[in-house]
């Protein structure tokens, strides 16, 4: 029998106890590495649903596009760059180093910051509109929304008609490309 | 000092020679885990920049992106190298937390039969998106 599962007392246990920063740092890398392998199905959706067509990938878009959505993209880039940084903390460890208190403790902090420079890092271009591709398309959509006013549905102007098309609703859409005839979006603005 | 089972060992020279132990793996589970993290470490910052920024691209913009060689072949490295690590970790995880024999078998294989088809789903998916 495991002694897991016998009735003797136990000494002051994890409830109870104030644990170190670099315990918690070390649960939580485990706890990030269960949340990653979780969380990174959203790739598998992604890949899955791009091949799968456009109103497939459409579905998966507008879900990453809601909050919810957003929040757990940016969880998982955290997640990721935190287990990342602690991992080579970790290959520090295998190789014999770092194994003082104190190097322990500012290795652990060095990871912290790492991972939140890395984070807000590639969520740059993101927060200051920069991601789009500029395609042989978008340059095409670009040139057909002359005129209209770009920043209306909070997308940069190269972008514009692409969304005004869409606007409908997710999942149900059919893939409309910003090669339709400006009457389209006229009708949409309506 | 030596133990007493050294001078009269069940193992046979050959099995003590290999050095596996008995779960017949050795080191290998603690090696495979290091050189997908090492692989990780190469490819992650890549994967994660590129689908933080692919927020708001349209299907033939994916499309067009992972047509490009470099990025369908980055895409397949990484993932096949993150679910095995996936793998390998939760593995760990579950060996160390999960008591219950039945349970923690039934938890061992499913997870392997779910990363596998996890990476399987990805692989097709890409090459099917690459080779257009």
């Amino acid at each position: 029998m495991s002694s897991l599962n016998s009735d003797r007392p136990l000494s002051p246990h994890l409830q109870v106890y104030n644990l170190p920063m670099t315990a918690r740092m070390s649960i939580l890398h485990r706890a990030s590495g269960v949340a990653l392998s979780i969380g990174t199905i959203m790739v598998v959706w992604l890949l899955v649903a791009v091949a799968m067509g456009a109103e497939a990938y459409e579905c998966y878009s507008w879900f990453v596009g809601t909050i919810i959505g957003k929040l757990m993209l940016f969880g998982w880039s955290a997640a990721l760059f935190y287990h990342m940084c602690n991992g080579v903390r970790h290959m520090f460890w295998d190789m014999g180093y770092l194994f003082k208190l104190e190097n322990a403790a500012k290795s652990g902090w060095l990871v912290l910051i790492l991972a939140a420079v890395l984070t807000a890092f590639v969520w740059c271009p993101v927060a200051f509109g920069e991601s789009e591709p500029v395609t042989e398309e978008v340059q095409a959509c670009e040139k057909m929304c002359e005129g209209y006013d770009a920043n209306e549905t909070g997308f940069s102007g190269d972008r514009t008609c692409v969304q005004l098309c869409t606007e409908e609703g997710p999942c149900s859409l059919p893939h409309v490309t910003c090669t339709q005839a400006p009457e389209m979006i006229k009708a949409g603005e309506e | 000092m030596k133990l007493k089972w050294e001078d009269k060992s069940i193992q046979t020279p050959l099995s003590r020679a290999r050095g596996l132990g008995s779960a017949r793996d050795g080191s290998t589970h603690w090696l495979h885990q290091r050189v997908t993290a090492i692989a990780n470490l190469i490819l992650m910052p890549w994967l994660i920049w590129s689908v933080v920024n692919m927020q708001g691209w349209t299907h033939a913009d994916v499309s067009t992106w992972l047509q490009n060689p470099i990025n369908a072949i980055l895409m397949i490295l990484a993932t096949i190298s993150v679910f095995y690590h996936a793998a390998l970790g939760c593995q760990v995880v579950v060996e160390d937390y999960i008591h219950n024999e039945g349970f923690k078998f039934a938890k061992l294989i499913g997870m392997k039969l779910f990363f596998t088809a996890c990476t399987v789903a990805c692989v097709f998916s890409i090459v099917k998106i690459a080779l257009g």
